[in-house]
């Protein structure tokens, strides 16, 4: 157990707890059978990120929750390089306006796009990779999706998709 | 039964037979392979095409998809730790970790196997227990239904060791986003929030995607590098590493067998908590539980052996009842059906050829489909080895048009975008998210079994405990929730003992 609060294990408790709270307020808004396993659901999750909170505390009650939750981490293993906020939020922001992308302009537009300027901008690589991985997805989703499946792959809402 | 099994061998093993085994073997492979996709839409498409043929050539059409689709999804998973259906996310925790020391390839040589070894072990439950389904299938009621659910979320929250508290935080989540939708109990919407989309729930296609293929080539484009994080000369194990190791750890495979072939056979649960109960019930008996998630053998065979030995549970309901245990068995059921066949005990006696035929096509697919895994696996193995700015967007853009194509509906592509970043959240600070994965799958199921038992008990709660099954769950339920606590004061025990000695 660390002898300091650390933000980056107390802020996502906080988080969660108080959206847990905002949860549990909100199951009031259903009566009847609909509303026990909800609140059931709201009440732990509240009990237990409020928990969450105190072990991440330096105090005796902070360390006794977290020995008596403790062990071996045998799930996904620690250690992933998280890189700085900017790489992470560019990182997360390409899915973002890949998807933004794709609603307006579609699939066959947004995937070439996507793939070039990420491996350009975000991967470094050259243009000619670049167009190659481009081209090469575009020809995968058009190939498998359209013409082996006989989908109709989403054309974006300025090519009259919706 | 000997006479059942020539008719359906002179079926398969002609021209027609042969090549219909084998299209759906491929297109199972193709479709598990493709994140997004899975054996439910594979069987969907192809309903229109078996118009045209007997009953007998349909079902070994659809055993063939079956039989192969789940070991196509231990591909993606191990090579990309993005599963290509939901019952390959158990699949990730030791599979991935295994291509990034650079044995992929001995990972997917276990994976073959144990899928192979699973499946033939569920064929022969299926036979030997299709006499006696019915007793066995009305055991279950609805108390017993939500003791299992329970028990389910529990066991894998334990199972993630150091993690407890913030794995059942996370399956307590999981249950909240189950409950997003339409209210079967009083049959209105709730937790919608007015998004009319959000009416029929959350779609789990669309949020395992984002949380495991969508968050992990963020967390991938974060760090660079390959999939392989083995730097210099990465040498691809020989796949023949993996076959032994199975065979190693059979009784790994013989236990991953009966969980699939049992849960699978309990409706509505279905191969995702199979391969996870198979999963968490390697690591809670391991000697060496903290070699879990670093790239463990085992937990690659015990996931993929319950995979593939589920489908020959979740026949047994399907067959003898015509209750799906699944969304596949379901469409299955409508093919069975659009050829003039009613499931049901009258089938058993009735069309012994299709059940026969279907069962051989099952475990003639299961092998197929690994010989192809194991004599491709070299090759599949290299993609771990390319720069992670390539497949990152690539396995995106993929893995986003599937998510489309499964309903047509752009929203479950933004569904997919929140559940990555959601899913990214969850790798950054530590949540697990085997249990949120869980406890979504298991809590429609869990919520409905609750309100039935409640109407059977007359309001009593008392029901759960008056039962025998639904007993014996709830007390495992107890002592796995009370297990780190047993640990903690053992071990200050121990010290204590050696203190004063």
């Amino acid at each position: 157990m660390s002898g300091r609060v650390t933000v980056s294990r107390l802020t996502p408790a906080v988080v969660v707890f108080a959206s847990s709270v905002g949860f549990l307020i909100w199951t009031y808004a259903y009566t009847g059978r609909g509303h026990m396993l909800p609140a059931l659901t709201g009440w732990f999750l509240v009990i237990m990120s409020f928990l969450d909170i105190v072990a991440a505390t330096p105090t005796r009650i902070g360390a006794a929750i977290a020995d008596f939750f403790a062990g071996k981490v045998i799930g996904e293993p620690k250690g992933y390089s998280h890189g700085t906020a900017g790489r992470v939020l560019m990182a997360a922001a390409w899915p973002g306006l890949f998807v933004l992308g794709v609603i307006f302009f579609g699939f066959f537009v947004a995937i070439p796009i996507y793939v070039f300027a990420f491996m350009l901008l975000h991967g470094k690589k050259k243009p000619r990779e670049a167009l190659i991985g481009a081209a090469a997805t575009t020809l995968f989703t058009l190939v498998v999706f359209e013409w082996l499946l006989n989908y109709e792959v989403f054309r974006g809402i300025v090519f009259g998709g919706i | 039964m000997v006479e059942y099994f020539s008719e359906a061998i002179a079926l398969l093993f002609t021209l027609k037979g042969i090549w219909f085994l084998v299209l759906g073997t491929g297109i199972g492979l193709v479709f598990g392979a493709i994140p997004g996709l899975g054996g439910t839409t594979a069987i969907a498409l192809i309903i229109p095409f078996t118009y045209g043929m007997s009953a007998e050539q349909a079902v070994i059409l659809v055993g063939g998809i079956m039989g192969s689709v789940a070991f196509g999804g231990s591909i993606s998973a191990i090579l990309l730790n993005t599963p290509g259906i939901a019952p390959n996310a158990a699949t990730c925790f030791d599979g991935f970790p295994l291509a990034q020391q650079g044995k992929a390839g001995m990972a997917i040589g276990a994976a073959a196997t144990s899928s192979s070894l699973g499946g033939l072990i569920g064929v022969f439950i299926l036979i030997a227990v299709i006499p006696i389904a019915k007793q066995i299938v009305l055991l279950f009621g609805p108390p017993e239904f939500f003791a299992l659910a329970v028990m389910g979320i529990g066991a894998i929250a334990l199972s993630t060791g150091g993690k407890f508290l913030r794995g059942l935080i996370a399956g307590g989540v999981g249950m909240t986003l189950a409950f997003i939708g339409y209210d079967a109990v009083n049959g209105g919407v709730r937790f919608t929030g007015g998004v009319e989309y959000l009416w029929d729930g959350i779609s789990l296609v669309p949020a395992l995607t984002g949380l495991f293929a969508v968050a992990e080539m963020i967390k991938l484009s974060i760090e660079g590098g390959t999939v392989a994080r083995v730097t210099g000369d990465v040498k691809i194990t020989r796949v023949s590493d993996g076959v032994w190791a199975t065979f190693k750890n059979f009784p790994v495979v013989l236990r991953g067998s009966a969980i699939g072939a049992f849960i699978g056979a309990i409706p509505g649960v279905g191969g995702t908590v199979a391969s996870f109960l198979s999963y968490a019930s390697v690591v809670q008996t391991a000697k060496d539980p903290e070699s879990y998630g670093k790239g463990n053998i085992r937990g690659v065979i015990a996931p993929e052996s319950a995979n593939n030995a589920k489908d020959g549970g979740a026949l047994i309901p399907t067959l003898a009842f015509g209750i799906p245990g699944s969304a596949e068995m379901a469409i299955f059921l409508g093919v069975l059906i659009l050829h003039g066949l009613q499931p049901g005990p009258l089938m058993l006696i009735e069309n012994s050829s299709v059940i026969f035929s279907l069962i051989l096509a099952l475990a003639v697919a299961c092998v197929l489909a690994s010989l192809v895994g194991l004599a491709t696996a070299r090759w599949l193995s290299l993609i771990t080895l390319v720069d992670v700015h390539i497949v990152a967007p690539a396995v995106v853009s993929v893995a986003l048009v599937g998510v489309y194509a499964l309903h047509s509906s752009w929203e479950d592509v933004v569904l997919a975008l929140v559940f990555g970043w959601l899913g990214y959240l969850m790798i950054r600070y530590d949540y697990p998210r085997i249990t949120l994965v869980i406890a979504m799958v298991l809590g429609e199921l869990a919520e409905r079994s609750f309100h039935q038992s409640i109407i059977m008990g007359d309001g009593d709660w008392r029901i759960f405990f008056s039962r025998n099954i639904s007993l014996f769950l709830l007390v495992i339920t107890v002592l796995i929730l009370i297990a780190p606590a047993v640990r903690l004061l053992i071990g200050q025990w121990r010290a204590q003992g050696e203190t004063s000695s």
